[in-house]
């Protein structure tokens, strides 16, 4: 059973490198996202001044009523099961697209090598493409266009993106020009942006202290993201090569 | 295991049917992305808020 072999198979990759990158995120990422938080303000509409609210420092629900998980160890599991989970969800689109190609391509059969070179073009797709060359990793209380804009932009960039590689690989020398095209095309119409950049806490210091932490951010989920694109390539194209029986 | 039942329903192909469970594993990461990653329901946002902060996806 593909299907069966396939979800399998992504559990496990995605519970080993969901859970790496949780404990990356864990002693390197976290802590700058709480760090910023401790200068995002409450949202306009329920309190219009914009200083003296540092009171919701560590407080990261926007609606006051709506569940959270606490701060501490039980935010820090819901964390680590989020990353297992987006790690899981990864694990099925590289698995399944591999078992695709070893069932309908006229190239090399994957392995862990050649899995681990999907897992950069992963990064790509995922990460450098959406975030690096348009919307930036960003700490909260940064300012951002429209949620739903910046989501549809998200999403066009990396199908785009994704068919643009995949054309690049798989079409014939007389059209791989076509996926560079396809994958710029999400950059020329450009990610949503915000009228005016910069963080929703208008404290010169709080300021100075966001950009820093940006920047330290964008590191740390830069090289996060590497490590974790490249793990589960690698372990999908052990996986696709090992165990998803695609004749049976 | 709905997938189950729909591919041994099929009398078509083998590739077929295996082509149509590689789709339906993508959808099943689709959707399982969308609701950690995207779903915009407080509870949704708030127990993955930092995972989405740290995959860089549109947050806030």
């Amino acid at each position: 059973m593909a299907f069966r072999n396939i979800l399998l198979s992504a559990i496990v990759v995605g519970i080993f490198s969901g859970l790496l990158y949780g404990l990356f995120q864990h002693f390197q990422i976290s802590p700058i996202i709480y760090a910023a938080e401790a200068y995002e303000v409450a949202d306009a509409a329920e309190a219009p001044a914009p200083h003296g609210h540092a009171e919701t420092a560590g407080h990261h629900e926007h609606n006051e009523e709506a569940w959270g998980p606490e701060d501490g160890a039980e935010r820090i599991g819901y964390t680590i099961g989020a990353d297992i989970a987006i790690g899981i969800a990864y694990a099925l689109f590289m698995i399944s697209l591999m078992a695709l190609h070893n069932l309908k391509a006229n190239k090399p059969k994957l392995t862990m090598a050649t899995g681990a070179v999907w897992g950069i073009a992963s990064m790509l797709i995922f990460f450098a493409a959406p975030a690096m060359f348009g919307l930036h990793p960003e700490v909260p209380g940064t300012e951002a266009a429209i949620l739903e804009n910046r989501q549809g932009w998200w999403s066009l960039c990396v199908a785009l993106t994704a068919a643009g590689i995949a054309v690049l690989y798989y079409a014939p020398i007389k059209l791989k020009l076509g996926g560079l095209l396809l994958a710029a095309i999400p950059h020329i119409i450009g990610a949503p942006m915000p009228e005016h950049h910069g963080f929703a806490n208008t404290d010169p210091q709080a300021i100075e202290a966001l950009s820093q932490l940006t920047t330290q951010f964008y590191l740390f989920t830069a090289v996060g993201m590497g490590i974790f694109f490249i793990l589960l390539g690698a372990l999908s194209g052990l996986a696709v090569q090992r165990f998803v029986k695609l004749d049976a | 295991m709905q997938q189950q039942a729909i591919s041994t329903e099929q009398s078509s192909p083998l590739t077929l049917s295996v082509a149509l469970q590689v789709v339906s594993a993508i959808a099943v990461g689709a959707a399982l992305l969308f609701v950690v990653g995207f779903a915009p329901m407080d509870v949704a946002h708030n127990a993955a808020h930092d995972a989405r902060h740290s995959f860089a996806f549109p947050c806030h």
